[in-house]
């Protein structure tokens, strides 16, 4: 089902007065309101977004097609979990191309349906075998992960992710990921570079239970420098399997102090069968400006 | 237990049931029905461990691979003579067979220590009134899994170490199949590099499933059923779960395979319930050397593909045949197991949204067709 038919449908049943039936009907998520656009299915066509949208499940925008989301959209995924893994239906897939430009004014919005909200309220924002997609000044908030990239191209810059499970992931693509604040997170950065190449500069990454989390197959390719890492248990906690060791130079830490800095890492220092984390030369102050907005 | 009636004159019931009585009733009418019902097949064959006739040891079959799992044999064979010598009547059909000697029933788990052969060449098809001579060659269960804790809480790991006589063994080909319907034959969902001088093996990043391990040595090398002089190992608790945030490790011990009957072939099994189409490229030309996946689930991405077909024909068809109707998402790589990778064949079926592909029992879909792109070139 196009998200246009559901447009149609919202509208159409708000001009005749029937939108209470249409809700009780369970054709329409409560959360919904007249005016409000309900998609679920794929996005078939080149589409744009703005206002209050509602996500039911999983929405495909399919290969070849381009949504674009206007600034001070709120997209809102509705609550269900049909496979009962604790994790929200709502899903976000972009096969196409993804243009979400938020302004500092008027950013885009990410987040749960629920009154209620909390991590893992949705899925995720997935980018995958995408070419080009671009979010900047978005909020991702209460998903399971706020926005994965996978096989694709894609720049993420001045957004904020918080209280998700992951705030991102990404394997295998050419990324930017520049002057973001990544906080309250249980993971900040979850990645398998796989051959990935791009940097992640200048981004506030504090307050997450972990930073980074680079889980295995991790090489040289993407740069991760001047970033200010701060985190609750570990600024990086190497994956079991991450055997090489990971250049992680020119970040602030919150500390001058090289044991203490070494004191943040879950990497070989610990456990001698995974990769150690090369944090020298360290920066010995906060990165000024670090992100968003 | 009615012996008479299965048996059919007193005399022989009498002689049956003196014979079988202690090996319970499932044994008992197995071989009772066999004794009389016309139409039956028989089995006869040896059980040896390291050429040596194993006494003691029986051979069970099991109508259908849930049954296996579930240890509901439908035919147990008297236990085997000092020579390793059995025989089994049981009525025709298709069994999966394996041959175990241990303490405790017969039908259930293997303990360290217990000697075990799931036959290679499973399932095996028997026709009425005929007469199968099937071999099996034992392996001890060395060591139960060690499960340790791993850092990666979103994969596990499975590893181990495959032996033969006490040693490790080189050069051991161990692969992992998300289920028995290729009757571990194929390429498998994920191939480990031959074992080291030690016999080691690894997979790594393995999504939470579970896999059956079964291992292989051909001693000419190359692809075929095994033949007379290879190795061979399934391993006896498969399926194997493999958890995220775990590391599993196996022993696993080799048979060499002897001299056996029967129905190998080396063929995955054909099914009429399948999925068929064409794998292009943009340009809709023919891409070499690429397979299309069947997943249960919509995310295909660090997910076990259920169905695997074959690779394309020189016109870019493939056909993916599916053991169960159902709902499946389809997509194509030029690799199986672990991630897609750069440069690497990719695509999805795009007919529907969420790439998802219905198909009746006994049906074909036809013209599921994909198109591949390469990942960022």
């Amino acid at each position: 089902m196009s998200s246009a038919f559901c447009r149609e449908r919202l509208m159409r049943a708000a001009r005749r007065g029937l939108l209470p039936a249409v809700l009780a009907a369970g054709l329409l998520p409560a959360a919904a309101a007249a005016g409000e656009l309900v998609v679920r299915g794929g996005v078939a066509a080149d589409e744009t977004w703005d206002g209050a949208v509602t996500v039911v499940g999983q929405v495909v925008v399919r290969k070849g097609v381009t949504l674009t989301i206007r600034p001070g959209t709120t997209v809102r995924f509705a609550w269900s979990d049909e496979d009962g893994n604790g994790i929200g239906d709502g899903e976000l897939a972009v096969e196409g191309r993804l243009v979400a430009r938020g302004t500092r004014e008027q950013p885009i919005t990410f987040t749960s349906a629920r009154e209620q909200p909390a991590p893992k309220d949705w899925t995720y924002v997935i980018i995958s075998t995408s070419r080009e997609s671009l979010m900047e000044r978005c909020i991702f908030e209460y998903g399971f992960t706020g926005l994965q990239v996978h096989l694709s191209s894609a720049t993420v810059r001045n957004c904020r992710f918080r209280r998700n499970f992951e705030a991102l992931r990404f394997s295998t693509s050419e990324i930017l990921v520049e002057r973001n604040e990544i906080a309250e997170n249980t993971y900040g950065i979850r990645y398998e570079s796989r051959g990935s190449s791009g940097s992640i500069t200048r981004n506030t990454i504090s307050q997450n239970e972990y930073g980074f989390f680079p889980v295995v197959k991790n090489a040289a390719g993407v740069r991760i420098f001047e970033n200010n890492v701060v985190n609750r248990e570990y600024n990086v906690k190497m994956g079991a399997e991450q055997r090489e060791d990971l250049d992680f130079s020119a970040n602030w830490w919150g500390t001058t102090v090289p044991e203490e800095i070494a004191a943040g890492f879950f990497d070989g220092r610990r456990e001698a069968s995974i990769g150690r984390v090369l944090f020298e030369p360290f920066l010995d102050k906060a990165v000024v400006p670090c992100g968003p907005f | 237990m009615r012996c008479g009636v299965l048996s059919g004159t007193a005399v022989r019931a009498a002689l049956f049931c003196l014979l079988y009585a202690a090996a319970g009733p499932r044994e008992a009418l197995g071989q009772a029905a066999a004794e009389k019902a016309p139409g039956t097949a028989r089995l006869f064959g040896k059980i040896t461990r390291d050429t040596r006739g194993v006494a003691g040891a029986r051979v069970l079959a099991y109508a259908s691979f849930a049954d296996l799992l579930a240890f509901r044999s439908a035919a147990v064979s008297a236990p085997s003579g000092a020579d390793g010598s059995y025989q089994l009547s049981l009525p025709a059909g298709t069994y999966q067979l394996v041959a175990r000697a241990q303490d405790g029933p017969p039908d259930g788990p293997v303990p360290v220590g217990g000697l075990h052969a799931f036959h290679g060449s499973n399932p095996f098809t028997l026709s009425p009134d005929s007469s199968t001579g099937v071999n099996f060659s034992l392996a001890r269960k060395t060591a139960e899994p060690v499960v340790r804790t791993a850092a990666d809480p979103g994969s596990g790991t499975l590893g181990g170490v495959v032996t033969s006589e006490g040693a490790g063994v080189a050069g051991v080909q161990v692969k992992l199949y998300l289920d028995p319907e290729s009757a571990f034959r194929g390429m498998g969902y994920a191939a480990a590099p031959p074992t080291d001088e030690r016999g080691v093996f690894s997979f790594d990043y393995l999504p939470q499933s579970a896999y059956y391990v079964v291992a292989r040595k051909r001693a000419g090398g190359g692809p075929g059923p095994l033949v007379e002089g290879d190795f061979y190992g399934y391993y006896p608790d498969n399926p194997v779960q493999v958890r995220g945030g775990t590391a599993v490790e196996i022993a696993l011990e080799l048979v060499t395979r002897g001299r056996e009957v029967g129905t190998a072939d080396g063929r995955p099994h054909p099914s009429e319930t399948r999925i068929a189409g064409r794998i292009t490229d943009a340009a809709g030309g023919v891409v070499r050397g690429v397979y299309a996946f069947a997943y249960e689930e919509k995310v295909m991405a660090h997910k076990k593909p259920a169905f695997i077909s074959p690779e394309v024909d020189d016109q870019g068809r493939y056909v993916i045949h599916l053991s169960r109707p159902g709902t499946f998402y389809v997509g194509a790589r030029s690799a199986y197991g672990d991630s897609p990778g750069r440069g690497e064949w990719y695509g999805r079926y795009d007919g529907t949204s969420d790439h998802g592909v219905t198909v009746a029992a006994g049906a074909s879909a036809e013209g599921i067709d994909i198109r591949v792109e390469r990942i960022l070139p």
